[in-house]
């Protein structure tokens, strides 16, 4: 193997491979445990939508089911994203592991990108394998069901597209603004995944919980310090038919990206100064 | 040319500000030795190891591997190291998988010391890592370690966990795959299991080395005999009783030859240390 000094793909594509062929037992037990909460979420969901009936229509009921399901998709896979961000030093959380993984001939860089394609690509594909066949076990099982003909549809896109909703219609009919909102929900989320990054770099024990219980505290104390300075007036400027609501959720997304850069930042001083010791953020 | 494998400048290091395991410590160690790091408990041998690998990081001072600091963790510095810790986890998968993924990462793996090694453990290829008890799971790891061909080996409490056969051969496995190039440091407390595998003995007492010598010059100056109880004990430098009568250290005044006694060497260091020292200043 090379012995760049900077960055080899080759080393990275190793060190990628040794992670997910040495922790195969942990992706196969995410890979069931999404599989078997996504098929019997759909099951139980479809089955309490159309027991539930309140003479709706076999295809109002389809589309709600679709619906009900885009919203909790929606939850459950930023959950799930962030818990798996939480995890990015899974392979360092025990002194032996981070014997193991620190002594390993590859860059600091190296290890820390073949963790975050851990954490962010391969656990997604699990997921979307996971919803997969959970869809194809629900397709499979519907014999067993007496549903209308609506639900026979290999419903995962419809549940990801979910035409009942019609986004455009929230933003004023503007592409403009819509852009807008969606850079603010892309850097929101981006800054949010990187503060689990960072409380996963730093917390050896229970890194979701921990960083998750922080962020609801600043959470509290931040709603608590705005609620007593921010003017009801003030709440109005927000009003989204007001141009400069457009102007200042673009400069909260910059906000947002700069913070997501800092963290990142942050995650890679506590991993390039990870001793097997406990991580300090200050060394 | 230079010969040194090791160096260690002024090392300064502690778990905590009241848990203080080296100040300004200094040590060299050469090429082409298999070094014996002993010492009491908690006074910082495991530590030194990781120290030296890099998983530590000292205070003040620096470690350097071949004149290149560790504390860089470069891939070529890490590649041409491999540290056997006293506590490991192997993965659930086979030796050959294991090898497949692991070996890449060191240039000069030689799978024929590998099958060999296994072989004289009576291990084989075929072997699943999570399966193993916990010595044959050291003895694989340690066929791993040697097959690596680094040229630094760092064993810490090699011998714990294996049975009476499998340290004899843990004894000629290590003396095989030795050359000029290559340092192996073990830290051990199973001094027996070793003595005669050892071509440097280093005794550390966490603040400074009591000892840090060759075999060869320690059995020049020192005399290792056994007596019994009868026997006169005058001019001995260290006296242990043992189980014929007393286990001694004499000053070595007619260069006769005697095996060491790494056990008694090491409570005559604690003991008798300026008495020890003196005859090596002489």
């Amino acid at each position: 193997m090379t012995t760049n000094m900077n960055f080899s793909f080759t080393r990275l594509m190793a060190v990628i491979k040794r992670d997910m062929m040495e922790n195969w037992k942990t992706n196969l037990y995410r890979f069931i445990g999404v599989y078997t909460g996504a098929a019997m979420a759909f099951l139980f969901g479809m089955y309490g939508i159309l027991s539930s009936n309140r003479g709706e229509t076999a295809e109002e009921q389809y589309t709600s089911f679709c619906s009900t399901f885009h919203s909790i998709l929606t939850f459950v896979t930023f959950f799930y994203l962030m818990i798996c961000a939480s995890r990015i030093m899974e392979v360092m959380n025990t002194k032996n592991k981070r014997i193991s993984y620190m002594m390993l001939p590859a860059t600091i860089g190296e290890k820390l990108i073949s963790r975050v394609i851990y954490v962010c690509i391969t656990s997604m594909i699990i997921f979307s394998v996971g919803i997969f066949f959970a869809e194809l076990t629900r397709l499979i099982l519907l014999p067993l069901f007496d549903v209308p003909e609506e639900f026979y549809r290999f419903c995962l896109f419809d549940i990801i597209s979910n035409t009942s909703l019609n986004y455009n219609a929230l933003y004023d009919d503007s592409r403009h603004n819509f852009i807008i909102v969606l850079i603010f929900l892309i850097s929101w989320f981006l800054w949010s995944h990187s503060i689990y990054i960072l409380g996963g770099t730093y917390f050896k024990k229970h890194p979701f919980i921990k960083t998750w219980g922080i962020m609801i505290l600043l959470f509290v104390i931040i709603t608590y310090i705005l609620g007593n300075m921010v003017t009801k007036e003030l709440f109005l400027y927000f009003e989204p038919t007001d141009k400069s609501f457009w102007i200042n959720a673009v400069i909260i997304s910059t906000v947002l990206l700069i913070f997501t850069v800092i963290n990142w930042t942050l995650s890679y001083h506590l991993f390039r100064n990870s001793q097997i010791t406990d991580r300090k953020l200050f060394t | 040319m230079n010969t040194t494998m090791i160096k260690a400048e002024h090392l300064t290091f502690g778990y905590g500000k009241n848990k203080q395991v080296f100040d300004d410590f200094n040590l060299e160690i050469e090429k082409g030795e298999i070094v014996g790091l002993l010492g009491k408990n908690g006074t910082g041998k495991s530590t030194l190891l990781y120290i030296i690998c890099g998983l530590l990081k000292p205070s003040h001072g620096n470690v350097t591997i071949k004149g290149i600091d560790i504390r860089r963790r470069l891939p070529q510095t890490l590649s041409d190291i491999y540290l056997v810790p006293e506590e490991f986890d192997l993965p659930n998968l086979s030796m050959k998988q294991f090898v497949k993924l692991n070996s890449g990462f060191y240039p000069n793996f030689s799978n024929e010391t590998l099958s060999t090694c296994l072989n004289d453990f009576d291990l084989g290829m075929d072997i699943n890592l999570g399966e193993l008890s916990m010595g044959q799971k050291k003895k694989a790891f340690m066929c791993f370690a040697l097959a690596t061909n680094t040229s630094l080996l760092l064993m810490d409490e090699p011998t714990n966990g294996l049975d009476i056969p499998s340290k004899s051969q843990f004894r000629k496995v290590i003396a095989s795959g030795m050359t000029n190039e290559k340092t192996i440091i073990i830290s051990t407390h199973q001094v027996r299991d070793i003595d005669r595998l050892l071509d440097h003995i280093t005794i550390i007492d966490g603040t400074e080395v009591l000892l840090d010598k060759s075999v060869k010059e320690i059995t020049d100056r020192l005399y290792f005999c056994e007596q019994s109880m009868n026997e006169p004990t005058d001019g001995a430098l260290f006296i242990q009783p043992s189980v014929q009568g007393n286990s001694i250290i004499m000053e070595n005044r007619f260069d006769e030859e005697s095996p060491i006694n790494l056990e008694v060497l090491f409570n005559a260091m604690l003991a008798e240390r300026s008495k020890i020292q003196e005859v090596f200043n002489k």
